[in-house]
């Protein structure tokens, strides 16, 4: 409910929402998801090159060495092979800025990026 | 006659303007090609060099070796640079643009110089991090790959210096040849100062350094005042282009412009038009500046189109730690300044900071000494270029005052241009003065 609370409302957020619904088809993500990609937790404290156990990173974000922030992930998210060439599987990406924004503001909140 | 002379001025400095944006357009391309002509040079020769190297004790795992004549002070560099060498990416255009260099990964977060101990006697890549070092043009890189078919790392250093200490030989000769006492108090001052003997071997520092002493050799034979507008862009944006492409954030571009700033001063003082020198000078540092500011963005650029956008976000985000200020930043400046000013105080931080008080006071004195003791305006301009070049120095400090402290060590260099310009100005007052009492 505190979560809830502290979403944006409106059209974005509810696009927001089922974002964050498609992350969570490969990602694990707070108290849900899969586990295919890496977990999203802590998202905002890691570079792309992190080391996760268990999961085979990307060489093209793995050598990026990308600092997640509201920014990189805000243009990562617009178009996610034009900012790392060279990566496999992933996103084609948000273009809407408002859904985008949402997202990010779902993300901070959910994942602790403030 | 007089339109065929206005005709004939416009159309060779159109001709400079074309040939200008022709050399930094080709600047790039050039590097770009070098440097995949130097990935020719098989890993293994580089990692059998880098094994020897840390066997006979040439290089060490510890980063900073301070006050070290053999081995120099900035080994973190050193290993940086043939790490560089060392990894290649799959695909030869990406090390020919962006060298990949490695970063820790736990349990092995070691630092960089015993991962390339460690990565020359065999262990595995996947347990290390690698990334693209986008930010520099990585020209030392090259040099470095170049040379070392031929010599073992000590080898390298031995060039380095060794031709550190011939360059800046070679300008006290002509100077003193040529009666030309600022110069030869530029040359004295770098050679006692500048580090050579701690820095001049280091490939981080001395493939720049040479691009400097270059630049006042060739202003110990030729006057930058007398070239053709088409010879003097040539050379300022050839200048221009070997600081940028050397420069590793160690101070290649404000030793270049200082020195550039400096020597164009000393050329319009010994010149009779100051409208001629003071367009000189501006046109010179304006080269200078638009040649290091558009190579370095192209290089961002390019590095953008071929890795991603996230180029420039890395760009933006060093420039701003570069830029930013930290705590207590005077206080911290002049700490850190001070533990490493035996570096360019021949072993001593008392004569370093002493050299340095004693060169500002020469500095400023003969400065007013000249601005009083003559209205020759070409001499007023020179002097007065002289005094703005040793303030590029503290404007660097001003600009990049995080840089500046974090990277102490080897920032320290800096400060022995104003020393050098105190030595040349001193030069331009006596100089004046004899021609005075001859009349």
């Amino acid at each position: 409910m505190v979560i809830a609370a502290a979403l944006p409302a409106g059209p974005a957020a509810a696009e927001a929402e089922t974002a964050w619904a498609g992350c969570l088809a490969c990602h694990r993500g707070e108290a849900g998801g899969n586990a295919a990609a890496p977990p999203l937790d802590g998202l905002f404290r890691r570079r792309s090159s992190d080391p996760l156990p268990g999961f085979v990173r990307s060489r093209a974000l793995h050598r990026a060495n990308v600092s997640w922030t509201r920014h990189t992930l805000d243009r990562f998210l617009t178009a996610p092979r034009a900012y790392v060439h060279g990566m496999g599987r992933c996103t084609l990406g948000i273009k809407e800025a408002a859904e985008r924004h949402a997202l990010l503001d779902l993300l901070e909140t959910r994942l602790g990026g403030r | 006659m007089i339109a065929r002379s206005v005709l004939r001025v416009p159309r060779s400095w159109a001709a400079a303007a074309l040939l200008a944006l022709a050399m930094m357009a080709a600047s790039l391309p050039l590097l770009f090609a070098l440097s995949w002509l130097s990935l020719q040079v098989p890993e293994d020769l580089v990692r059998q060099r880098v094994q020897a190297a840390f066997a006979n004790g040439t290089l060490r795992d510890d980063l900073y070796l301070p006050l070290d004549r053999t081995r120099g002070v900035h080994q973190f560099n050193d290993c940086l640079i043939l790490t560089m060498v060392l990894l290649r990416d799959e695909d030869p255009l990406h090390s020919a643009i962006s060298p990949l260099y490695m970063r820790g990964t736990p349990p092995r977060q070691a630092s960089v110089c015993p991962k390339l101990r460690e990565l020359a006697n065999g262990a595995d890549r996947l347990d290390y991090e690698e990334s693209y070092y986008h930010r520099y043009l990585n020209a030392y890189r090259v040099a470095t790959a170049a040379l070392l078919p031929a010599l073992s790392v000590e080898g390298i250093r031995t060039l380095l210096k060794g031709g550190s200490y011939a360059l800046l030989a070679a300008v006290l000769a002509v100077a003193v040849a040529r009666r030309n006492w600022p110069l030869a108090g530029i040359a004295t001052a770098l050679a006692l100062f500048y580090g050579v003997e701690y820095f001049g071997m280091s490939p981080s520092h001395a493939f720049a350094d040479w691009v400097v002493y270059g630049l006042l050799l060739y202003a110990g034979f030729r006057n930058l005042m007398d070239l053709t507008p088409v010879r003097f862009t040539a050379v300022v944006v050839a200048y221009a282009s070997l600081c940028i492409w050397f420069e590793f954030l160690t101070g290649a571009v404000p030793m270049g412009l200082a020195v550039l700033t400096g020597v164009l001063g000393l050329h319009a003082a010994a010149r009779d038009d100051w409208v001629h020198g003071t367009h000189r000078l501006l046109l010179g540092g304006g080269l200078f500046l638009a040649t290091v500011g558009s190579a370095l963005l192209l290089k961002q650029a390019i590095a953008a189109q071929v890795f991603g956008s996230y180029v420039w976000d890395m760009f933006n985000s060093r420039v701003a730690a570069h830029t930013g200020t930290e705590k207590d930043t005077p206080a911290m400046v002049w700490a850190t300044l001070t533990t490493q000013m035996g570096h360019i105080g021949l072993g001593d931080a008392g004569v370093g900071h002493a050299a340095i008080l004693a060169g500002l006071g020469v500095l400023g004195l003969s400065y007013m000494w000249i601005m009083l003791a003559t209205r020759r305006p070409t001499l007023r301009l020179g002097a007065t270029a002289v005094l703005l070049s040793a303030g590029v120095v503290a404007g660097w400090y001003l600009a990049l005052p995080s840089h500046s402290i974090r990277h102490a060590i080897f920032m320290v260099r800096l400060c022995a241009w104003p020393i050098a310009a105190g030595l040349a100005m001193a030069g331009l007052a006596v100089a004046h003065q004899c021609r005075h009492m001859a009349r």
